[in-house]
């Protein structure tokens, strides 16, 4: 498999809102690559700074520093991005909320191929179109809805088959079945699934359900207070966490069965009992972590090969 | 105090909302109950009925929507014919109710102390200010939450979600309610908070007996916390039982095609998920027979014309499916 995307050394700080205020590191100092055909999973908790690492790397949000290299060229380097937007795209979590509400399923489908291509004849787009939507499993009758009209799982299949239809490479799916049912969900996986088949695309799959990336991811990375702290194949990451952090997110899923549910009670971990914000110098999860030392409060430590292919960024290794 | 004494007992319920685009039967026909010292778990997806049903029994639907038919016995007395006046008297200091989303819940004006205080003062006029204060200390204490002054200084943006919704369950809790209805209250958390506070219920289940009514979509959630699930879809209650019989012997395809979805982290995605076909039911026009009929791998002639009956499968595990009496169940 070859390379399609590479990340290095992604920043990305927002500003303190108040004077004095400590800014927000939402990405600080992330590198990984995402091959043709591949997806790479990313966990973690609300704030954890995946979203911006989504957008970051398609430019959406502007990257403080860092190299994007898409097909060996960079895109931090790029002026006019037009050219490449068409193979690098994103689809959200709300569908509802990235819709425009006044515009027909149709036109919603074909506004990326309007804009690109400019010669596009109108019948050339219809066909497009009609094509797309079978392709998403959704049935031709829409094309002239409203999306207020459909159902949360149908306008996720438009948001899909809008992000198709410039023929990309590369989507960023961000969060896209966390607001779906749990029927809908697993139509939703399945199609992305079988799309990545056909088309050999590439997917950054982002999602705080362990459980779903777990099932459509082939790598995972775990991201925890702006920075990776685990990176595995999906299959080691569960069965062999070394993080702490992972390890709780692991054992924090309930299992849906009652007969291992009840676990008893775990104590409750100091971290998010207490007022206060992560801490700004050495290891962002010392503070809830069981097994913290003194020096991980000092020194942040660096993400380090522990087996092959997998990584992790604890003090303990 | 009876151990198994029903606590709340749910019968024929059946709610609508009049729209500008008809009547949405949003509660068809529900019934369950909550026993007293354990967790009822309402499980169904968006739009089965399962926090319109709660929102009943406390009298909080919208201005459009009215309890039509049906009961809701409460400690011996029907809730639903009870008029604005008695239902306050019983809200907060009899059944509480926590929300999804703790932050909306809290009024950013207000600091979390002022917040409580009033709550514990405006049910009892009684109550000193420096009492409430102590109590509501107490409370937050007990909620596992470690600077309990502190928090009390606090407005609601100064806190995480997961520490709101704590405060909210102390807020439910400070007039000691028999009842605790909870509308989804992990589903906007993170894992590792949302087992916090999983765990910080079941420790109030069993510390101190409290009756729980869970709403819920997740049945990783259902199993960790549940003793009894009623399993919703279209308005109606599918299947109920003891956990173990939904989670181990259930008989309805909704419930079985439900339980094969859940993602499954020892799934390792060689195989497609197991998907559910279809759309859910139309609310305005719901169909004639049985509600999941048109997306039922199993359905028959007769699923498409007559709503089936619920039958009792013996030891509380009931099922409303034309294939289910088939295994020698009782017509109720």
């Amino acid at each position: 498999m070859s390379e399609l995307l590479r990340v290095e050394e992604l920043i990305k700080h927002f500003p303190a809102k108040k004077r004095g205020g400590l800014s927000v590191r939402a990405v600080n100092d992330v590198s990984f690559t995402v091959n043709e055909g591949e997806t790479l999973g990313l966990v973690g908790e609300s704030g954890c700074g995946k979203s911006t690492l989504g957008r970051s790397v398609l430019r959406l949000v502007e990257p403080d520093s860092g190299r994007i290299f898409y097909r060996g060229t960079d895109l931090m380097k790029m002026r006019d991005l037009r050219k490449v937007r068409e193979k690098l795209q994103i689809i959200f979590q709300n569908p509802s909320g990235s819709l425009d509400p006044r515009m027909l399923v149709r036109d919603i489908i074909s506004e990326g191929p309007r804009i690109h291509h400019r010669n596009v004849s109108r019948q050339e787009l219809q066909e497009l179109t009609g094509r797309l939507m079978r392709e998403v499993g959704l049935s031709a009758e829409y094309a002239e809805c409203y999306p207020s009209e459909l159902s949360g799982g149908q306008q996720q299949r438009v948001s899909i088959a809008r992000a198709l239809a410039l023929d990309p490479e590369f989507i960023v799916c961000d969060e896209v079945v966390s607001a779906l049912d749990l029927s809908y969900q697993s139509q939703i996986i399945n199609l992305l699934e079988a799309l990545q088949t056909e088309r050999g695309l590439s997917y950054l799959f982002i999602s705080h359900d362990l459980a779903v990336v777990r099932h459509i991811s082939r790598r995972i990375a775990v991201m925890y207070a702006g920075r990776f702290v685990e990176v595995a194949e999906a299959g080691e990451l569960v069965k062999h966490a070394f993080h702490p952090y992972t390890r709780l997110l692991l054992r924090s899923i309930p299992i849906p069965d009652p007969q291992c549910g009840r676990r008893g009670t775990a104590a409750i971990s100091a971290g998010s009992v207490g007022i206060g914000q992560a801490p700004q110098t050495g290891c962002a999860f010392a503070d809830r972590c069981k097994w913290a030392r003194a020096s991980c409060r000092e020194e942040e430590p660096p993400l380090r090969e522990i087996a092959p292919g997998h990584f992790a960024a604890c003090g303990l290794v | 105090m009876n151990e198994h004494e029903i606590l709340l007992e749910v019968r024929g319920l059946k709610v609508s909302f009049h729209t500008p685009r008809g009547i949405v039967q949003a509660v068809g026909d529900a019934s369950f109950q909550v026993r007293r010292g354990e967790v009822t778990g309402i499980v169904g997806e968006s739009g089965s009925g399962k926090s319109v049903s709660a929102y009943a029994i406390l009298g909080l639907l919208a201005g459009n929507g009215k309890a039509e038919a049906g009961s809701a016995v409460f400690r011996g007395r029907d809730l639903l014919p009870l008029g604005e006046k008695e239902l306050r008297r019983i809200r907060g200091s009899e059944i509480s109710m926590i929300f999804q989303d703790p932050m909306t819940a809290l009024d950013p004006a207000f600091t979390i102390g002022k917040f409580l205080t009033e709550v514990l003062r405006s049910h009892d006029r009684t109550v000193s200010r420096r009492e409430a204060w102590r109590r509501s200390i107490q409370m937050l204490t007990a909620m596992g939450i470690r600077t309990p002054e502190d928090v009390m200084r606090c407005y609601p943006e100064a806190l995480s979600g997961g520490m709101c919704q704590r405060v909210m369950i102390a807020a439910a809790l400070l007039c000691g309610p028999q009842l605790l209805i909870a509308d989804e209250p992990t589903t906007a958390l993170d894992v590792t908070i949302q087992e916090e506070i999983l765990s910080l219920l079941l420790q109030l289940k069993e510390k101190q007996g409290m009756s729980i009514l869970f709403i819920t979509h997740d049945f990783g959630v259902v199993a960790r916390l549940c003793d009894r699930v009623a399993v919703m879809y279209g308005g109606y209650i599918m299947e109920s039982g003891s956990v173990e019989q939904i989670f181990h012997s259930a008989v309805h395809p909704y419930t079985q095609a439900l339980l094969r979805a859940v993602p499954r982290l020892e799934d390792d995605g060689d195989e497609p998920m197991e998907a559910l076909a279809g759309d859910p039911v139309d609310l305005i026009h719901p169909p004639q027979g049985c509600v999941f009929a048109p997306r039922c791998p199993q359905c028959s002639e007769e699923c498409l014309l007559k709503r089936p009956l619920t039958a009792d499968l013996g030891d509380g595990h009931t099922a409303a499916c034309h294939f289910v009496r088939e295994g020698g169940g009782i017509h109720v």
